[in-house]
């Protein structure tokens, strides 16, 4: 969406033409209000105003200049580069598909710095590509010094090349570079520390595993439990950890300190993943106090499409519970309890006050197959709350169970 | 008798125009910074991709008030059903409308009427039948009795059923990843409940499949004037308000929010031909009553195109529009005025949109009207006054140049040198007439506001969107020669540009 090039210098130049502009212009006023005594107009005040005006003049000319300049030489390089990157990406593919090992690609002679097109095409290739042939890849860039070079900017002071290096990093998903990822997890600036863990989370899903907290997945861990990330963050970088996420997913719920901020995401993310192997985990966290924690684990189960039988009683009472939002999802996991347990449960919650429970409800209960749908349709024209029929006919509408004439006639009916 | 007053006023209006200058350079500066330098880095095809394969995204309703929008109504939807994300409905409200509007729907997506639980959570005009698509299953259409588009908003949030909705006007299009984009913003902030996203005029655009292929200046003036407004408002004016928390307006061309946060404070207010900043301030209002943690952001990257008056009428209609919500907004919201209780909003923004926004047409217009007479009269040096308004144009083009300037960095840009040399010119000369014809229109609409409370007024639409639908593409955009089809009154979008 945006070109990358040029920007920091544009904010530099739009900072020197303002800072100039507020001097000029705290003259000016200055000068007016000295005018007074001597008149607005007098020679000085019209003096003042007068070099106001050519340095505006100036910086206009500045600014157009530059924008005229910029827009000739990125279409230029627009052009260019997209050419380069095409020849390079060809390059790359090749060696990619080479039978040489990394190995000796990081260790042979003559590098040299690689264009930046080149440097593009082999992040890009990284991101897709696995395995041999992306080890392959990284070690075209340990070859030609890129890696140092995106860690050295990663210490940088200007926040515009610290954010390419983190995202080129997060591409390259190089191992030497996650600890000077890790750290970046403290830094002040919230953007930082998002796309830091992110890229660290991506290039730990591809580092051997080694258990205990002195592994790079420990070291993770703790270091996620300190970063002050929103709870959005925190879960897409564990959703990027792969195959790696459920060691670590594990680990983080052993951790005997872990917020219930972390522990909601936990939960959210062993739900998104389908870590099925968690259920139990999960199930333990059913009866918890806090609504927020609950809720999560009924939402997991469902995504799981699993409730332990361990977790039944605890479901069919949080059917009950006084806050809504646990009712909803209680609802929406009760669609995995056996029809005989779910049904009855799920009945009278077609009539409660919240509109999503009753949602929740009717759409479990056509998922319990020809009884749960019988049970529906049987709402839909006798249930005496008219909300609780006209969510049932809706859900039947939406399974395709009701055509719409049919389900006006059930509605005429009712 | 009349020379202190004068002098005083005089000096009221120099500091008046330093102090907004200084002003609009700082959002500038901010803006640039903090927006698309950190936004350009962060918002990566690559964390776009991941946001999709982790699923991590939060799913959108998108609400579409429409009335009498039979023109552009058809093009419209089906650009948003093209919509690169995975899980979206989009609801579309007929607000009683006169003209084929529900029509061509029906045709179009093979909608069939069909019963409809929905929620009562805002009050609002009856509706009349509910129908759903057989060929898109995720869009549904409400045809309501007429109640404004605030009241079509609120019918379409009883019907939403996703955490996120995006109010969106029947008149525009979105980047195929604005949602995307948008929606991103809200899993990396759990406190954030509402989004505006950067509108773009489409007149002149190469459009295929709905979406913009290429851009091309228009060859009007007064819609190459309105490109440098809209790049103005929201390159810099919003990306500098949104920096410090204070953002104030949301275009209802295109903005996301939270579904429970605005069912929170109220929906939208049915009444005012403002309801997109009526609904933002209102949202401020309310949690910074509560002490609740919100955040309210303009991101320059989610883009909508709308379609701009190529016809000084229709201009003249909008921004008189533009400001009597302005005016009627702060007036709702007038007890915020320099109140303390809501920190920086009430001792700055508001102020701000008070003194530099509503009222400033009548201090430009005294302006005129000083340096005029007092040019005549002799309590003015003539010298002094032709060299002290080249100044303000001067500075007028500075920033209209930096705004444009911003624009040279998007990757849909205005491709040809010559686009680029017209812009500059353009922000020359909009100060020759044009900007004394909006300043007499709103100057206009500051005193019509008590009587002309929620009056919309007519607007002429060349049906944009529909030329943006055609499947074989390739169609310029509002082509001067090109004439609407139905000149049909509607309640469109708020693309109000101003800082």
């Amino acid at each position: 969406m945006w070109r990358r090039y040029g920007d920091a210098i544009y904010t530099l130049v739009t900072f020197a033409v303002f800072g100039f502009e507020t001097l000029a212009l705290g003259a000016l006023s200055i000068s007016f209000l000295l005018g007074s005594t001597t008149g607005i107009a007098s020679t000085p005040v019209e003096g003042v105003l007068l070099a106001t005006l050519t340095s505006t003049a100036s910086a206009l000319a500045l600014l157009g200049f530059f924008l005229l300049g910029y827009h000739f030489t990125s279409s230029l390089r627009d052009r260019w580069h997209a050419e380069q990157l095409d020849v390079w990406t060809e390059r790359w593919i090749g060696l990619a598909l080479e039978d040489t090992p990394a190995d000796e690609i990081a260790d042979s002679p003559t590098p040299r710095r690689l264009p930046r097109a080149a440097v593009d095409a082999v992040l890009s290739l990284l991101e897709v590509v696995k395995g041999e042939e992306g080890d392959r890849l990284k070690a075209v860039l340990a070859r030609h010094g890129v890696d140092r070079l995106l860690l050295r900017h990663l210490r940088s002071g200007h926040l515009t090349a610290r954010l390419d290096a983190i995202e080129s990093l997060g591409k390259a998903r190089l191992p030497q570079a996650f600890d000077a990822l890790l750290s970046l997890l403290e830094h002040p600036k919230p953007v930082v520390r998002r796309m830091a863990v992110r890229a660290a989370a991506g290039t730990l899903a591809t580092m051997t595993p080694e258990p205990g907290p002195e592994g790079p997945g420990g070291r993770f861990i703790q270091a996620l439990k300190g970063a002050s990330v929103q709870s959005g963050v925190a879960q897409e970088s564990l959703l990027l950890l792969e195959t790696r996420a459920g060691a670590v997913l594990r680990d983080l719920l052993a951790e005997p300190d872990l917020g219930d901020r972390l522990r909601w995401v936990v939960l959210e993310t062993i739900g998104r993943l389908g870590l099925a192997d968690m259920t139990e985990q999960v199930a333990a966290f059913t009866v918890h106090h806090d609504p927020e924690l609950r809720a999560a684990a009924f939402r997991a189960l469902h995504r799981l499409a699993a409730v332990p039988e361990g977790a039944q009683a605890s479901l069919l009472d949080s059917l009950e519970h006084e806050v809504d939002f646990v009712r909803v999802q209680a609802s929406h996991a009760a669609a995995f309890l056996p029809a005989e347990l779910a049904l009855p449960a799920l009945e009278p919650r077609l009539g409660d006050d919240s509109w999503w429970v009753r949602r929740a409800a009717a759409a479990s209960m056509a998922r319990l197959g020809d009884d749960g749908v019988a049970t529906v349709k049987r709402a839909a024209e006798i249930h005496p709350d008219q909300a609780a029929r006209d969510m049932a006919v809706q859900i039947l509408l939406e399974a395709g169970v009701l055509d719409p004439a049919a389900a006006r006639l059930v509605k005429g009916v009712a | 008798m009349w020379s202190a007053p004068l002098t005083i006023y005089q000096y009221v209006l120099l500091v008046y125009f330093s102090g907004l200058n200084l002003l609009y350079a700082l959002f500038c500066c901010v803006g640039l910074r903090a927006l698309v330098i950190v936004f350009a880095r962060e918002f990566s095809q690559g964390s776009l991709r991941d946001l999709l394969e982790r699923d991590v995204y939060k799913p959108v309703s998108i609400l579409v008030p429409a009335y009498d929008e039979e023109v552009s109504i058809v093009g419209s939807v089906r650009s948003l059903l093209a919509l690169q994300f995975p899980e979206f409905e989009v609801i579309v409200v007929s607000d009683g409308s006169t003209d084929q509007t529900m029509g061509r729907l029906i045709e179009a997506f093979a909608l069939t009427e069909q019963p409809w639980a929905s929620r009562q959570d805002l009050p609002t005009a009856a509706v009349r039948r509910t129908f759903r698509s057989l060929t898109h299953p995720n869009l549904v259409v409400v045809d309501k009795e007429n109640g404004g588009k605030a009241d079509a908003l609120n019918a379409g949030l009883n019907l939403a059923r996703y955490p996120l909705f995006a109010a969106v006007d029947a008149d525009s299009m979105l980047d195929a990843e604005a949602i995307l984009r948008a929606t991103r913003l809200f899993v990396e902030d759990e406190t954030l409940v509402a989004v505006g996203g950067t509108i773009r005029p489409l007149n002149g655009a190469v459009v295929q499949d709905g979406r913009v292929t290429e851009l091309a200046m228009p060859k009007r003036w007064l819609e190459r004037f309105q490109i440098l407004e809209y790049a103005r408002a929201f390159f810099t004016g919003r990306a500098g308000w949104s920096h410090f928390k204070s953002l104030l307006i949301i275009s209802g061309a295109f903005g996301l929010f939270r579904r429970t946060a605005v069912l929170e404070a109220g929906g939208f207010l049915v009444g005012t031909v403002s309801e997109d900043m009526e609904l933002v301030v209102r949202l401020h209002k309310h949690f910074l009553r509560k002490g609740q943690p919100y955040n309210i952001r303009f991101t320059p990257d989610p883009i909508c195109w709308t379609e701009v008056p190529t016809d000084l009428k229709t201009l003249r209609r909008q921004r008189n529009r533009w400001h009597r919500g302005l005016c009627e907004t702060l007036w709702t919201h007038r007890d915020m005025l320099f109140n303390p209780r809501y920190g920086r909003l009430g001792m700055v923004a508001v102020p701000y949109f008070w003194f530099f926004e509503a009222l400033s047409p009548l201090v430009e217009v005294s302006g005129y009207v000083i340096v005029v007479v007092g040019s005549l009269t002799g309590f003015v040096s003539p010298r002094f006054a032709v060299l002290f308004v080249l100044l303000a144009v001067l500075y007028g083009m500075l920033l209209s140049q930096l705004a444009a300037g911003v624009e040279t960095f998007l990757s849909t840009r205005y491709p040809r040198m010559r686009d680029r040399i017209v812009l500059l010119v353009a922000a020359f000369i909009e100060f020759v007439g044009y900007r004394q014809f909006l300043v007499f229109e709103r100057t206009l609409a500051t005193f019509q506001v008590p009587f002309k409370k929620g009056q919309w007024g007519k607007m002429r639409r060349q049906g944009a969107t529909a030329a943006a639908a055609s499947v074989d593409g390739h169609e310029p955009v509002g082509d001067p020669t090109g004439e609407p089809k139905t000149p049909a009154p509607v309640c469109p979008g708020q693309n109000r540009p101003t800082r």
